[in-house]
């Protein structure tokens, strides 16, 4: 997750495509899931659960060798807070990821016959959603980072299954990104959020996401690994 | 439509559109331009505020 071998505007391209594909995939489902559910909400976000996971996988799998498959400004903050990522990439991936997003919304909209771009209205605020966003991105930050300690090669699986879990364990359903919460700011339709919402999530998510960094830098630190061989 | 949100949304696609000509021109080695990137961010801004009153 945090290769940087490809030239910058290689990886720029990877970041914006993989963010773009991955908000299309969000956003469409849930139109889809939306119209073909019948009014049942749960069918409904079961058909947006399962694309985005999916959809997850694929993108990691096929995008992470070119840019690290990040998608997420949370994820590129965490790898820069770790040394593992250089802060003078922050702003572009993270620029890249966020405009890709719009973009993203943008496809899955017109491709379901709606205008490019919705104000979004969906109220999602209040402490027991943010909370719910803090700890959506802690878990996902915990999955990748413990993935990168223990399974590298796990890591697209563990990223899909993390957020097809957290869809269905937390109030707000997990966006757990900041660029595609503001993604989603640009749709009323079903993954939308109202737009004076967003920053909320945003800073519950980087909360979150800072909270995984520093448990992980304890619990999956060399010397933490070395212990355990001690024990046992 | 909630007009304020509108042009919150409208300022946000911008300035994002506006910081993503600031990143192509420093890391494409070329002169930076605040003419460019502010057309380009007014641009953005023109085009989601009309984007944005279709639905």
């Amino acid at each position: 997750m945090s290769v940087v071998a490809a030239p910058l505007p290689r990886r720029l391209l990877a970041e914006g495509l993989g963010t773009a594909l991955l908000v299309a995939t969000v956003v469409g489902s849930g139109i889809m899931a939306e119209r073909l559910a019948g009014g049942n909400v749960a069918i409904a976000l079961l058909g947006n659960t399962i694309p985005t996971g999916a959809i997850l996988v694929v993108l990691i799998t096929i995008l992470a060798p070119l840019s690290g498959a990040h998608f997420n400004p949370a994820v590129t903050l965490v790898f820069a807070g770790r040394a593992e990522f250089p802060w003078s990439e922050v702003a572009p991936y993270v620029v890249v990821q966020c405009l890709a997003g719009i973009c993203g919304t943008a496809i899955a909209q017109v491709m379901f016959d709606l205008a490019p771009l919705a104000i979004g209205t969906t109220t999602r605020s209040g402490p027991s959603q943010w909370l719910s966003e803090a700890v959506a991105t802690f878990t996902l930050v915990f999955a990748i980072l413990g993935g990168v300690r223990h399974a590298p090669q796990a890591i697209p699986w563990l990223v899909g299954l993390t957020i097809t879990a957290a869809y269905w364990f937390t109030s707000s359903t997990s966006f757990a990104n900041p660029a595609v919460t503001l993604a989603r700011g640009f749709t009323t339709t079903f993954a939308g959020i109202a737009i004076n919402h967003v920053p909320g999530f945003i800073a519950a998510q980087l909360l979150g996401a800072a909270a995984a960094a520093g448990v992980c830098a304890v619990l999956f630190s060399p010397s933490a690994a070395h212990a355990v061989r001690e024990l046992r | 439509m909630n007009a304020p949100l509108r042009v919150l949304g409208c300022i946000i696609v911008g300035a994002l559109s506006a910081a993503g000509v600031i990143v192509f021109q420093r890391y494409a080695g070329e002169p930076t331009s605040r003419m460019v990137t502010a057309l380009v961010g007014a641009a953005a801004v023109l085009l989601t505020w009309s984007v944005t009153g279709l639905e």
